[in-house]
């Protein structure tokens, strides 16, 4: 079937597959970085193995015992040491009832006498113990509480049908009761135990897995309608296979196509999670033996629900490749086509995300696109929904939709295909958008160089469109960077408000002030007051130590979390998507020249060499300037939204970060750490621009820069820390030692330089050989 | 075999493309000729149904050929003045797609395309990407997809476009060897085609035909020592 082959083996296709495949595992990854840089992945793995294992031999009483005990050892290690080597006396004495409670004489003695292991390697493995027994301790009482779920449903069933307004047989809510009750009947509740689900749970969890189906999707559509734009559609039309056969064929391609995506977009990642996870578990289990899937009414295993999971991926992303099709099949112009499919989509998706439950409209959440392939919201949820007063579970209703879908969207499809003729009289959209484009025509004719620059890059390389998706990832995905919670302590940082200023006298007789009232208080009988003591004597320690020094006492959570002082991976990989998405914008800048053959041409005109040159510069650095005002932008906005506002300006920067050699403000710290990312994102935007005008293609220019700046940064991610020495991304997360980067800074700078004189010299140089 | 075409007419908005046009070809090759916007791309997209028909008539052999529909297309080769191709096909994947879509027997396509192939001189770079061919090899695989099926109609337009003058003369004469049991409808500007291959000529302007007959006696009509010189006559004459 040669229609089949053009798609499958076409570049585009097997190039869209391995790029989205590596970014499905890339995320895996990036997701499931459980401990920052205390731990790895491979290690928390194998350590809640061997935990789980042990817990499964218990029964679930003794085995939250164990994971208590187990947990409190670990807490042990990492804090008694700490009490133990305090110089502040007064704080240790005041905390040392509560550690002997705590862990007892034995523990603080075997620890003191050094019968414990408390190295770095040994704390960073009870760090491992603490999270996977939080973790085990919270699966566990889900178990323990699941039947209490389903007996405490019937019950309320019963209760509630008392109540006047529920019993009415013929309302809603008495129906939704029953058949609430009936639903779960079937789950047999000894079953369900405890076991590594870790990568079902990921494979469920998944953000990304979804999206990338639809990308795929959506290019495979585009590759189907390829003769648009090659101008071989009345060609193809004018032949006998080329009407509703053809149509028929390409639903079949679509499935396949499902097929493919689903296999490896999903499977991939979760072979990849299997692996990394150590195997998938017992698949003979209850799925309701996972807390997420507490939702689920019907009694399945773990193996059917994912054989029910894969068929529903399939089957859903057919559907919606189905109307992607159909919707580029009726708009005869490929651009207006996608801008209506996408419009279309974010109708949906806005549906679907954002109804809530209870109103009357959540039906249009059930029957709904997304509903088709995002199987975790659906079918873990249990919801009825009031359809002429009898309930009907909603993913019942996406399931029976599913069938129907097909039919009416296959159908569809390959009567449009059959009917629209290329050349067909302009509907009222088409020539709407017509005017639009002869607006537009009008518009970029009066641009000059420059924004004719701007236009090409934005306009014909589709920038705006990258620069809509990092928008919409800075708005939607993007998050505030994490701080180690545990390093925070919130009446800490109560005090550190409190007397936030530079340090003087003044501040410690303030202390002072505040210590005597609290042992007044003490004296009084207030045992609280001890901890606000123990907390007072931590400030005046610190601010003994930064008296007349000029140093702040301030509150540093916000600037912890910009700084990237404890969470380092989170600002590498904001710096990854800086990059990748400056890379993706301006690699065709010269490259676009070379694909059109434009190269020569332009150089034989007055303007063509350096003056053209330097437009197509100065453009490039104003799109990595927007992308850098966006990435950070909202960063600073999501960081100060969660952790509070930027604040105490004037302090000097030692008052947060004792060893910075330079003496500056906070402020001029932090205008300097954003110009030094701007200017590494700008040299590496000079590098882009070498290898665009080293490919004679857009696409080949793209790969090639994703390759060199995208792929080493993605690597260290994925644990390969050696390519950390060829990351510009480590550049653009500084460390508290921001110092020991200047010779990193250094020669970025002058690789930058050196890319921008020769992508210059390559420009006319190869005109003069050429002549 | 006879295609007959009756008081068509078709319109793109207040623009009149084809103007009540009539005529009848028989089995021959026919020449049609005319400035930009003639109608003459229109009359072969509308006997290819690749725009709708609204007013008129299209019979071949007595019957519409909408209603003869899938049977109609089966006999028709199409060149339509386009590069436009899948670029990162060869020249022998494009025409076996080509072939699959005009619903060609695989076994019989594989014989076709390589002595099509062979025809059109491209034997030698047949795997080859079509990216690399040049705007000439390109029009010669265009030409080589209309042959595919021994269509008994062939609409090619501007078929020698582009070709450097050995391979126009080598083309020409296939062309004139096919339309021996064939209708072949030729659109183009070169007027040294029209003297060596068309059985007949047809100058269209402004959507009807400005007039049209053997090519010795449209020369003889119009007094004219050559087909370029009775062209510009015919249409200035139209003005």
């Amino acid at each position: 079937m040669q229609e089949l082959k053009r798609i499958i083996v076409s570049r585009t296709n097997i190039i869209c597959i391995a790029f989205l495949i590596f970014v499905n595992i890339f995320i895996f990854f990036w997701e499931s970085d459980p401990g920052g840089d205390r731990y790895t992945l491979s290690e928390y793995t194998s350590h809640y193995t061997q935990v789980m294992n042990t817990c499964k031999a218990m029964d679930n009483a003794e085995a939250i015992s164990y994971l208590n005990n187990l947990k409190l050892q670990s807490e042990g290690k990492i804090f008694i040491p700490d009490w133990l080597n305090s110089k502040d006396m007064e704080r240790k004495e005041l905390l040392a009832e509560y550690y002997y409670k705590k862990y007892g004489e034995q523990m603080i003695n075997d620890i003191e006498n050094g019968k414990v292991d408390i190295s770095e390697q040994a704390v960073n493995k009870a760090y491992i113990t603490i999270d996977v027994c939080n973790k085990l301790i919270e699966k566990i009482n889900y178990l323990i509480e699941y039947p209490e779920y389903l007996n405490t449903m019937r019950e309320n069933a019963e209760n509630m049908k008392t109540v006047s307004i529920f019993s009415d047989p013929n309302s809603f809510s008495y129906r939704n009761i029953i058949k609430t009750v009936n639903d779960f009947s079937s789950i047999h509740i000894t079953e369900i135990s405890l076991d590594n689900d870790l990568a079902i749970t990921s494979l469920f969890t998944d953000s990304i897995s979804d999206y990338s189906i639809l990308a795929y999707m959506m290019v495979i559509v585009l590759l189907l309608i390829q003769e648009r734009k090659k101008g071989l559609w009345p060609l193809i039309y004018a032949y006998p296979e080329g009407r509703s056969t053809l149509a028929a064929k390409r639903v079949f391609i679509l499935f396949i196509c499902s097929v493919i995506a689903t296999v490896f977009l999903i499977g991939g990642r979760f072979l990849t999670a299997g692996i990394t996870y150590d195997g998938f578990g017992d698949m003979s289990h209850p799925i309701q033996s996972m807390s997420m899937f507490q939702g689920v009414s019907q009694p399945l295993t773990v193996g059917t629900f994912l054989i029910n999971f894969f068929v529903f991926k399939i089957i859903g992303t057919w559907v919606i490749s189905l109307i992607i099709y159909m919707l580029m099949l009726a708009v005869s112009n490929t651009s207006l086509g996608v801008a209506i499919t996408a419009l279309f989509l974010g109708t949906e998706y806005t549906l679907f995300a954002l109804i809530p439950d209870s109103y009357a409209i959540a039906v249009l959440r059930f029957v709904n696109i997304f509903a088709m392939i995002n199987y975790s919201r659906i079918y873990t949820r249990y919801l009825n929904i009031n359809i002429s007063g009898y309930p009907v579970n909603g993913s019942t209703l996406t399931t029976y939709m599913i069938p129907a879908a097909i039919v009416i969207f296959a159908v569809s499809c390959i009567i449009i295909h059959h009917k629209k003729k290329p050349f067909s009289t302009p509907n009222p959209l088409l020539r709407l958008y017509d005017r639009i484009l002869k607006f537009r025509a009008g518009f970029a004719d009066r641009f000059r160089l420059f924004f004719t620059e701007l236009h090409k890059i934005l306009w014909i390389q589709k920038g705006i469109f990258v620069i809509s998706v990092l928008l919409l990832w800075a708005i939607f995905i993007s998050s505030y960077p994490p701080i180690n919670a545990s390093e925070y302590d919130g009446t800490l940082v109560y005090f550190e408000s409190m007397f936030t200023g530079e340090v003087t006298d003044d501040t410690l007789s303030k202390i002072d002030e505040q210590m005597e009232i609290a042992y007044a208080e003490m004296e009084r009988g207030n045992v609280n007051e001890a901890t606000k003591i123990q907390y007072l004597s931590v400030m005046k320690a610190e601010a003994e130590a930064k008296n007349g020094t000029g140093l702040w006492i301030l509150d540093s959570t916000v600037y912890d979390a910009l700084m990237n002082k404890n969470i380092e991976g989170y600002q590498r990989k904001t710096g990854i998507i800086a990059i990748l998405f400056t890379s993706v914008m301006i690699a065709g800048v010269f490259a676009y020249e070379h694909q059109q053959k434009m190269k020569y041409l332009l150089c034989s005109t007055d303007k063509g060499r350096s003056v053209l040159w330097r437009k197509k510069t100065v453009s490039a650095c104003i799109l990595t300037t927007v992308v850098w005002l966006i990435v950070y932008g909202f960063e600073i906005l999501h960081t100060t939204r969660v952790y509070g506002s930027l604040h105490s300006f004037s302090a000097p920067i030692q008052s947060i970060m004792s060893e910075f050699p330079f003496r500056m403000s906070i402020l001029s710290y932090l205008v300097l750490m954003y110009l030094l990312r701007l200017v590494v994102l700008l040299t590496v935007s000079f590098m882009v621009l070498l290898v665009s005008n080293l490919c004679s293609k857009v696409n080949a220019a793209v790969i090639v820069s994703l390759a060199i700046f995208i792929l080493p940064a993605s690597i260290v991610i994925m644990g390969g820390e050696i390519m950390e020495y060829f990351s510009a991304a480590k550049l653009l997360s500084p460390h508290e030692n921001i110092s020991t980067f200047v010779l990193s800074y250094i020669i970025c700078l002058i690789l930058g330089v050196v890319s921008l004189i020769l992508n210059y010299l390559i420009w006319n140089t190869k005109i003069q050989k050429n002549r | 075999m006879e295609l007959h075409i009756e008081n068509l007419s078709k319109n793109y908005g207040e623009k009149l493309a084809l103007d009540k046009f009539n005529y009848t070809f028989k089995e021959g090759t026919y020449a049609i000729l005319g400035p930009n916007g003639a109608g003459k791309s229109t009359l072969m997209h509308l006997i290819t149904d690749n725009i709708s028909r609204p007013s008129g008539q299209i019979l071949y052999d007595g019957k519409d050929i909408l209603h003869l529909g899938r049977s109609f297309r089966k006999i028709i080769g199409f060149m339509p003045q386009s590069q436009g191709m899948y670029d990162q096909m060869s020249a022998k994947g494009f025409l076996s797609y080509m072939a699959e879509i005009k619903g060609i027997p695989k076994k019989e396509a594989r014989v076709q395309i390589n002595e099509l192939l062979s025809v059109v001189n491209l034997s030698d770079v047949g795997h080859k990407k079509l990216s690399s061919f040049s705007g000439g090899m390109r029009q010669r695989v265009l030409l080589a997809q209309a042959l595919l099926g021994k269509p008994d109609i062939l609409m090619l337009d501007e078929p020698t476009a582009g070709l450097d003058p050995e391979e126009r003369v080598r083309i020409r004469t296939y062309i004139g060897h096919l339309a021996v049991s064939k209708i072949v409808l030729i659109t183009t500007h070169i007027t040294s085609d029209v003297e060596s291959i068309a059985d007949y000529v047809i100058f269209m302007k402004n959507g009807h035909i400005a007039s049209s007959g053997k090519p010795e006696q449209i020369l003889k009509d119009t007094s004219s020592k050559n087909m370029e010189e009775a062209y510009l006559k015919i249409i200035h004459k139209e003005e």
